[in-house]
């Protein structure tokens, strides 16, 4: 059945590349600029109910991009092997960022002192397992769409000539 | 990425301006000047589509020997 909503594409083959380009940055900047909104309401306090649209579009993209990169057999555009060591790397990374944020949002003006540090810490720590454990299962699933795309047989049928 | 010389050279043979085999080969001008300049490596369906128009081979419009 012909899909009524299909629109043919009247762009050339390079101004197709520049527009994929130019959404590829929409979606990235979009989703990068909802990060910092939420993470900035959230330090200042702001009441959950203020910023829960902006969560709720942030945690669709998140989802989006996890399910079509895996089902495509798509990491990184820059790592096409992830392994352990690079996911407690970026784990390692999330968890800092965690603690420095619960830093700046409980403590304040008081995050020089040591009874401050426990809780961000302690969260910190949390976080790194959880982003840790999150990437290795992606990771596994990854390596298994990839091998299961490797071994798919569709190769052209030879024509009798 | 070397400019395309033999492209315009190719192109010039034939008398045709830029948006002309833009025309034929149902791209635009910019795709074409891109080419030429270096700045775009196109699809080998679009270099297929120039080597009809401009009469000649994949190799003698694209192949680039290594130095």
């Amino acid at each position: 059945m012909k899909n009524p909503f299909h629109m043919e594409n009247k762009l050339d083959e390079m101004q197709t590349q520049k527009l994929l380009t130019i959404n590829n940055r929409g979606f990235w900047g979009t989703w990068t600029a909802l990060l910092i909104a939420i993470l900035v309401q959230s330090a200042l306090d702001t009441p959950r109910e203020q910023y829960m649209a902006e969560w709720i579009i942030f945690m669709l993209m998140c989802a989006y991009g996890l399910f079509e990169y895996l089902r495509n057999g798509i990491w990184t555009s820059f790592d096409v092997k992830p392994n352990a060591r690079t996911n407690a790397l970026w784990s390692v990374l999330g968890g800092v960022g965690i603690t420095v944020y619960y830093l700046v949002r409980n403590s304040r003006q008081d995050w020089w002192k040591w009874s401050c540090w426990w809780g961000p810490v302690v969260g910190g720590i949390f976080v790194f397992a959880l982003i840790f454990v999150v990437l290795q299962v992606s990771a596994w699933l990854y390596y298994k769409r990839r091998s299961s795309l490797d071994q798919e047989n569709n190769e052209p049928e030879e024509e009798n000539q | 990425m070397a400019k395309n010389l033999k492209l315009k050279a190719a192109r010039a043979e034939k008398d045709m301006t830029q948006a002309q085999l833009a025309q034929a080969v149902g791209a635009t001008r910019q795709t074409i000047n891109a080419i030429e300049k270096g700045e775009y490596n196109p699809t080998i369906r679009l270099c297929r589509a120039i080597c009809r128009v401009l009469g000649k081979t994949l190799d003698e419009l694209f192949w680039e020997d290594e130095e």
